[in-house]
């Protein structure tokens, strides 16, 4: 690779850029009504309500959590030196489970109409609010836990993060016990990964938040590399190993906070995109980082308009995480087998 | 330069440092040996920093290590571990080029220049045909050449390599002290932790010997490289010969039959 | 200051307003609940029913398109059938999609039905809504007409202990609150799950044995059959309800309480 980096970037972001477009283009045309592209765009109703209000707001949710969840997964990718990381592997998806379930059971009560309070004032709903709370506290929980004698050390937090996803997983199973069936159904649904329809202010938090995350973790992109090298290589080049990773993590998991707030636990994505971008562009993270938050944006909303398409089939949106599943699994087969 | 340090690994660890002082002037190739355990790999990282002595002090052209924000001190010395990761999916050249990696600014993006340089390392470590290869896909000896290539990169003015010559073939040893050597000629020092007495002989100018944590022996090969201040080290007796073609103390264990 | 707010949103819970204003005349109207379908189609109104849920089974309604289910209302399907006015069942799980009903301008009204006089409020005010207000008071007089015919018979009968059944696996009974476990009382029967604190409650089977009903009534759906609906209560008369009158707070509460009543004679009910 003769190039630098930053042509190489470039290369793939002008690369993945027409198939970015071609998924706004399905996302925006495909959904459970039919749309006139040119009567919205003249101010016909519904047909502009359509457009303004419902497909482009979902549109720009699912590109913010694909990129979202595509560069926290590479970015704990790179931190654990696993490529079976996924962006909730360190708890986050437990929290979420244990958020989301609790504030289904305390509704009613008296913390659960103080947390109806409090999540109306910034915006959110009551699950979604909750389970960002969960997710962050399962997060510092487990990023505390997983230190020793001062130092994070990847491993040891990987451990704790699936055991406290398995430990999360057992109390909403028991929690499910006390809650009404039809209630505790909504909330596995929920945290399947579903996609809704949110006021403006929320997705620009959130857009805001990614962006943010994303910028950090590609601004670490070199260090990331680095990592590679091991705990001591990357020190002898000068690497601040320990602020590295610490910044890495909470930029990862501010991305997946925020995704989870909008959506729940959408699988796949943040496991897979990474894995595609380096299967064509290369290991480089200065590659990996940008291309996977835009084509983690191309997948997902690619697969919401899938999902959105089928309600007219099913009679109701199958949650993203499966079409993301079903979508995702033959096409990076594919790519696996041209590649290698 | 290395004053008076002291290290353990752990609380009540014996010291595997115990009071070391060791320099390493422009220009000099120093060798470091001695028996296993005898803290050698401790001290060449204690050497670049890597490692914080208990006491004592280090020094990286009058300024102390351990004050220096990490990429200057970076600049100033590189390392070469004897256990580097095999399992890198980056090129050789990619490898190579992160040597540069204390001299980049904020997005670690490389110039053209850092590229040239990194092109030449691969030249001087024999590596250039590997280039293009992942280094997962290597063989040992060839992967030590790579990463050869990785510390010359870095263009410090100390270079610590510790068992740099463990994989490679008697071709490229040669290659590597040529390399260092011809470095040193130019004004940088190297501080080099070596197994192969015979080697150590041949290419350094000051041999430092180290057991048990203590220095036991310092000065040229010849000084050093003597039956009964090896025997004492090694605990085994050797024989000293000189090189019929250069003069460099060869030595030879001797085997009873 | 806390128990001030939950009385408010307990209050606001019970009809809740979203959107913009509800047209003077409601031609068209969505139905997020097959409950709500008939209060509509039993104020006489069911000509302006454009759209309901995939759950609805009712036959007037079957050619009607689906908009989702109870928690699932799509946008998209919605807005394409116009209405004037969507009527839902409030709950945490489908407020996300209302709210986003609301907010693309559709009005919204949410009615709880967890009590008897929370559905026959419904029925009063959703008779306002379509014009029909005369209609609406008059279905609600008929229920408590029912009701109390109902009660004055039970004065004169045995009053047996009865478990009204939901669910089994897990077991699921009508507490004392809630439309089901009214209508219960009206029959005179004693509710076996006399202490469940919500309308609908999980009970043990241990529970249910130590509560020693007289009656099973299991309410819309066949129990497995093959073995005993609930271990352990041999000398139990276990009957089924097979209609679903019961299961949708609504008009049709007045022939679920006469299933029930018939389900507890002894009689075979339809």
């Amino acid at each position: 690779m003769r190039r630098s980096a930053a042509v190489r970037a470039a290369i793939a972001l002008l690369a993945l850029a027409p198939l970015f477009a071609l998924a706004v283009g399905v996302g925006l045309s495909l959904g459970a009504g039919t749309l006139s592209l040119s009567a919205a765009l003249r101010g016909v109703e519904p047909d502009a309500t359509v457009l303004f209000r419902l497909r482009i707001p979902r549109v720009v949710l699912a590109a913010i959590v694909g990129a979202g969840l595509s560069v926290a997964g590479v970015a704990l990718q790179a931190l654990l030196r696993n490529p079976l990381a996924d962006p909730f592997v360190f708890g986050l998806s437990g929290g979420a489970a244990i958020g989301a379930a609790l504030s289904v059971a305390v509704t009613g009560t008296a913390l659960g109409v103080a947390g109806v309070s409090a999540a109306g004032w910034i915006g959110l709903l009551p699950t979604q609010f909750a389970a960002v709370l969960g997710s962050l506290a399962a997060s510092v929980l487990v990023f505390t836990l997983g230190r020793a004698r001062g130092r994070l050390h990847p491993e040891r937090a990987l451990l704790v993060g699936v055991v406290f996803n398995s430990f999360a997983s057992a109390l909403v199973i028991a929690l499910e016990a006390v809650l009404a069936p039809e209630k505790t159904q909504a909330v596995l649904l929920w945290l399947a990964g579903t996609l809704g329809y949110e006021p403006q202010p929320v997705l620009v938090a959130a857009g805001a938040v990614v962006l943010v995350a994303a910028a950090i973790l590609t601004a670490l992109a070199g260090r990331l590399n680095l990592l590679a090298l091991g705990d001591e290589g990357a020190a002898a080049l000068g690497v601040d190993v320990e602020r590295t990773r610490l910044l890495s993590f909470f930029a990862a998991s501010a991305a997946v906070g925020a995704a989870v707030a909008l959506t729940g636990l959408v699988g796949f994505v943040g496991l897979v995109v990474p894995h595609a971008v380096r299967l064509v562009a290369g290991p480089d993270h200065r590659v990996v980082l940008p291309a996977s938050a835009l084509g983690g944006a191309a997948f997902l909303v690619l697969a919401d308009a899938i999902a959105r398409m089928l309600f007219r089939g099913l009679g109701t949106e199958p949650p993203v995480g499966a079409v993301t599943a079903l979508l995702g699994a033959p096409l990076f087969v594919l790519l696996l087998r041209r590649r290698t | 330069m290395i004053d008076s340090v002291r290290y353990r690994h752990a609380a009540r660890a014996p010291e595997a440092v115990a009071g070391i002082s060791l320099r390493v002037d422009p220009g000099e190739v120093v060798g470091l040996v001695g028996p296993n355990a005898a803290g050698k790999s401790t001290l060449a990282r204690i050497a670049c920093g890597l490692l914080r002595p208990a006491t004592g002090s280090v020094h990286l052209r009058g300024d102390d290590a351990f004050g220096l924000p990490r990429r200057e001190r970076a600049r100033r010395v590189a390392f070469l571990s004897q256990d580097e990761p095999a399992d890198l999916p980056f090129t050789a050249r990619e490898v190579a080029l992160m040597g540069r990696a204390p001299h980049l600014g904020l997005w670690a993006l490389e110039a053209p220049g850092d590229r040239a340089l990194a092109e030449a390392a691969l030249v001087e470590a024999d590596a250039l045909d590997l280039a293009d290869r992942p280094v997962s896909q290597l063989s040992g000896g060839e992967r030590q050449r790579v990463f050869l290539a990785h510390a010359f990169a870095q263009d410090a003015a100390l270079l610590v390599l510790d068992e740099p010559t463990a994989a490679l073939d008697l071709a490229h040893q040669v290659l590597l002290v040529t390399a260092v050597r011809r470095r040193a000629q130019k004004g940088r020092g190297a501080l080099l932790v070596l197994h192969d007495l015979a080697l150590a002989g041949a290419a350094c100018d000051r041999l430092v010997l180290l057991r048990a944590g203590r220095l036991l022996a310092e000065g040229g090969p010849a000084e050093v490289l003597r039956p009964d201040v090896l025997g004492e080290a090694y605990g085994t007796q050797v024989d000293v010969v000189p090189d019929p073609a250069t003069g460099h103390p060869l030595v030879a264990p001797r085997i009873p039959r | 200051m806390t128990r001030v707010f939950a009385l408010l949103l307990a209050a606001a819970l019970t009809r809740q307003h979203l959107g913009p204003p509800v047209p003077a005349q409601v031609r068209r109207v969505v139905t997020l609940a097959p409950s709500l379908s008939e209060i509509v189609l039993a104020l006489g109104a069911g000509d302006r029913l454009v759209g309901v849920t995939r759950f609805d089974d009712d036959p007037r309604v079957a050619a009607l398109p689906r908009v989702g289910g109870y928690n699932d209302p799509e946008p998209e399907t919605v807005l394409g059938l116009h209405p004037d006015l969507v009527i839902a069942q409030p709950a945490p799980e489908n407020r996300g999609p209302v709210e986003t009903l609301a907010r693309i301008g559709i009005p919204v009204e949410a009615f709880a039905l967890d009590d008897l006089k929370e559905v026959e409020d419904a029925m009063e005010q959703i008779g306002g809504l379509l014009g029909v207000p005369e209609r609406g008071r008059a279905l609600r007089d008929e229920l408590e007409r029912h009701r109390a015919g109902v009660r004055a018979e039970a004065a004169k009968g045995p009053r047996r202990r009865a478990l009204l059944v939901f669910g089994l696996d897990p077991l699921v009974v009508a507490g004392p609150r809630g439309f089901a476990g009214e209508l219960l009382r009206d029959t005179g029967a004693v509710n076996a799950a006399g202490d469940a604190e919500r309308p609908f409650a999980r009970m043990s089977v241990e529970a249910a044995v130590r509560a020693q009903p007289d009656v099973v009534v299991i309410c819309g759906f066949e129990p497995p059959p093959g073995r005993p609906a609930i271990p352990g209560l041999p000398r139990a008369r276990v009957t089924t309800l097979r209609s679903t009158a019961l299961l949708h707070p609504g008009p049709r509460l007045a022939e679920g309480l006469d299933d029930l009543v018939a389900a507890l004679r002894g009689k075979r009910a339809p």
